[in-house]
């Protein structure tokens, strides 16, 4: 009985404990890869940030396209700390590698190969958000400057507006692109134009009838005030 | 485009026909079959009355027009005595009708008129208005008279108008053009000119012709050219300008970026010149100054403030990316003041179109975004103006719009290390 014991409990924990007496170093060694790299990065980024900073990088900022283009993707970092994030990012990712081709080499060989074969999928997706954001600020300040000038109600809402739909349009292209659901963008696309249309004419035309009402009126006198106004600027 | 290629056969074959010209006078146009004839008779009594013993052309340079404008001036008579009462035989005024060639505007209409007059080695020309209704004969002794009597090479207009009318000349380009360039030239932009037949060459020389020269910054171009050429510049006062009345759709924010657009353009352009100036002088007035009974014009002053007040808060953010702090706050307050409070002070308002200009420099904003934005402030200002000037005299404006124009002076050197590093500090 008490061999039968020691076989059934103290077997399987032995061969655990050997096993595991052979993995930890391999884990030891996966955690100061980590640490390690995750150390470098954090170091690499400091210094690529305070090098840039003081050989005057910055001042690419003050650059025409540089500034227009920062403005339109609505980044507000400066240009050196945008480049000391890129090689914290790089490291990051090197270093993940490292760690897992520690662990085994099949399994780097398939996330590598897996990562190749994914990359341009994955960079065409940050070009389409990166694009998205520049497209769909130049499009609500447009809009917003065009309403302001134009006199109309609710210039800054119209704006977020279409921020909102231009933004969630190209988050849905870059989405399919990476590959995450088919014809979502035409799908997303369906439901903000025709729930916008169909929500504003439900708030404006039921909800809102007086509203709609006083709204166009308004808008007529103002019009003809305009007509009255004669004043030439030129 | 070659300087062959602005004229086609048939205005060469013309050309050639006449010869020399002593005078040219050149009418732009785009459909304004209604307006035109009177242009045209005006220009050719005024040539016949005052110079009989001249020979001259009368252009039309036309954008394509669809109304038969080309056919009104071709067949408009230009020869009749009757209309002068004249006894001395004066000289036919002969008459070149073409479609100009290049980018559609004001500008390439011009081009032509100066490449004809270079041909015809003409010693002054004259460009009118199409739309004008209070032309005279008188306007064309009054630009060309100048030139061909006195020696001097560029004839800007001076103008009676209502105390509220051409606001953008008065509180931008007036007080820019006199503070920057150092000539006090009243109308910058008046679209009717003089000038000697060298300036027209020199014009016609220019490379500017696929630009938005072309298109709608003729005005301020001739004038700051001119200026920058050390050409000898003086003023005709030709009385009251009536015109047709402009396209209603025709919005004041895109007035306002093609006006301040051209004009930020040629300061960006002739900094070398300007940079050196300091002060302002007199430039020598023609013409017998007189009344002139003017329209009455209705303002909307809620309207502007209300404007004003919600692109103040509208544009906030995009505010913030080029006007100084200290600018922004003073907006601010004055967007929340009552109405009866409601004053863009002049010392403001010189600092936000210099702020402008460096934030156009700067490309701080897309230029054309940038130049929108001015438009609820201009109104602020238009507003205070229509408010201060109630009660004013003719000699009370000028007096109010030379202490503005003396202030953008003051500020000039402040303006000046703005430029040069790309901000005003606070």
């Amino acid at each position: 009985m008490m061999e039968n014991t020691s076989v059934t409990i103290w077997d399987p924990l032995r061969r655990f404990l050997e096993r595991f007496s052979t993995i930890l170093p391999v884990l030891f060694a996966v955690l100061v890869v980590l640490a390690a790299g995750l150390a470098l990065a954090w170091l690499l980024e400091t210094l690529v940030r305070f090098l840039l900073r003081s050989v005057g990088f910055d001042r690419i900022r003050d650059r025409a396209p540089v500034a227009e283009a920062l403005r339109r993707t609505s980044l507000r970092q400066t240009p050196s700390v945008l480049a000391g994030q890129a090689v914290r990012w790089i490291v990051i990712v090197l270093t993940l590698v490292c760690a897992l081709s520690i662990l085994s080499a099949e399994a780097t060989d398939a996330v590598l190969a897996g990562l190749v074969h994914y990359l341009p999928r994955l960079a065409a997706g940050l070009i389409l958000i990166v694009l998205g954001l520049a497209i769909s600020a130049f499009a609500a300040r447009s809009v917003l400057i065009w309403a302001v000038n134009s006199e109309l109600a609710g210039s800054t809402w119209l704006a977020l507006g279409v921020r909102v739909v231009t933004l969630v349009f190209f988050l849905a292209l870059a989405l399919e692109t990476v590959g995450f659901g088919r014809d979502i963008a035409l799908v997303v696309l369906a439901i903000l134009l025709g729930g916008a249309v169909l929500a504003a004419a439900l708030a404006f035309g039921l909800a809102g009838k007086d509203l709609a009402r006083e709204t166009l009126e308004h808008m007529l006198r103002r019009a003809r005030d305009e007509d009255r106004d004669t004043l030439s600027h030129l | 485009m070659s300087a062959t290629a602005v004229l086609n056969d048939e205005v060469l074959r013309l050309v050639a026909e006449i010869g020399q010209a002593d005078l040219v006078v050149g009418i732009p146009s785009f459909n304004n079959a209604g307006t035109i004839g009177h242009v045209a008779r005006a220009a050719a009594a005024g040539l016949a009355k005052y110079f009989p013993d001249r020979v001259a052309v009368l252009v039309n340079s036309d954008g394509g027009s669809t109304d038969g404008t080309p056919d009104v001036v071709a067949t408009t008579e230009v020869g009749s005595a009757r209309t002068l009462l004249l006894r001395h035989g004066t000289r036919p005024v002969h008459k070149v009708v073409t479609a100009y060639q290049g980018i559609p505007g004001k500008g390439s209409a011009f081009r032509t008129i100066f490449e004809i007059a270079r041909r015809l080695n003409a010693h002054a020309c004259a460009v009118v208005d199409s739309d004008l209704r209070s032309v005279t004969p008188e306007w064309f002794e009054l630009l060309l008279g100048p030139v061909l009597h006195e020696g001097y090479e560029f004839v800007a207009p001076l103008y009676s108008r209502h105390k509220y009318d051409g606001t953008i000349t008065n509180a931008i380009v007036y007080p820019l053009v006199r503070s920057l360039y150092g000539k006090r030239i009243r109308q910058p932009i008046g679209g009717d000119f003089g000038m000697s037949g060298r300036l027209a060459a020199h014009y016609a020389d220019q490379d500017a012709w696929d630009t938005d020269v072309a298109r709608f910054g003729i005005d301020i171009w001739m004038t700051t050219t001119a200026i920058v050429g050390g050409f000898k510049i003086c003023q005709a006062y030709l009385g009251a300008k009536i015109h047709d009345a402009k396209d209603p759709g025709a919005h004041l924010a895109n007035m306002l970026v093609q006006v301040t657009g051209s004009l930020f353009g040629q300061i960006e352009a002739q900094e070398a010149y300007w940079s050196k100036i300091a002060g302002s002088e007199a430039v020598p007035d023609f013409g017998f100054r007189y009344q002139v009974g003017l329209e009455p014009v209705n303002v909307n002053l809620e309207r502007m403030r209300n404007a004003f007040r919600n692109g103040v808060k509208d544009f906030g953010p995009l505010y913030a990316e080029f006007l100084d702090p200290g600018t922004r706050a003073a907006l601010s307050a004055l967007a929340t003041a009552p109405d009866q409070a409601f004053d863009l002070p002049a010392d403001l308002w010189v600092r936000v179109v210099y702020e402008y200009v460096v934030a156009y420099h700067t490309r701080r904003l897309m230029p054309d975004h940038l130049l929108r934005t001015l438009t609820p402030l201009y109104l602020g200002r238009t507003a205070s103006w229509v408010r201060e000037a109630a009660d004013y005299s003719a000699d009370d404006v000028e007096n109010a719009l030379d202490d503005l124009s003396r202030r953008f002076e003051e500020m000039k050197p402040a303006f000046v290390r703005a430029w040069q590093e790309g901000r005003f500090s606070s």
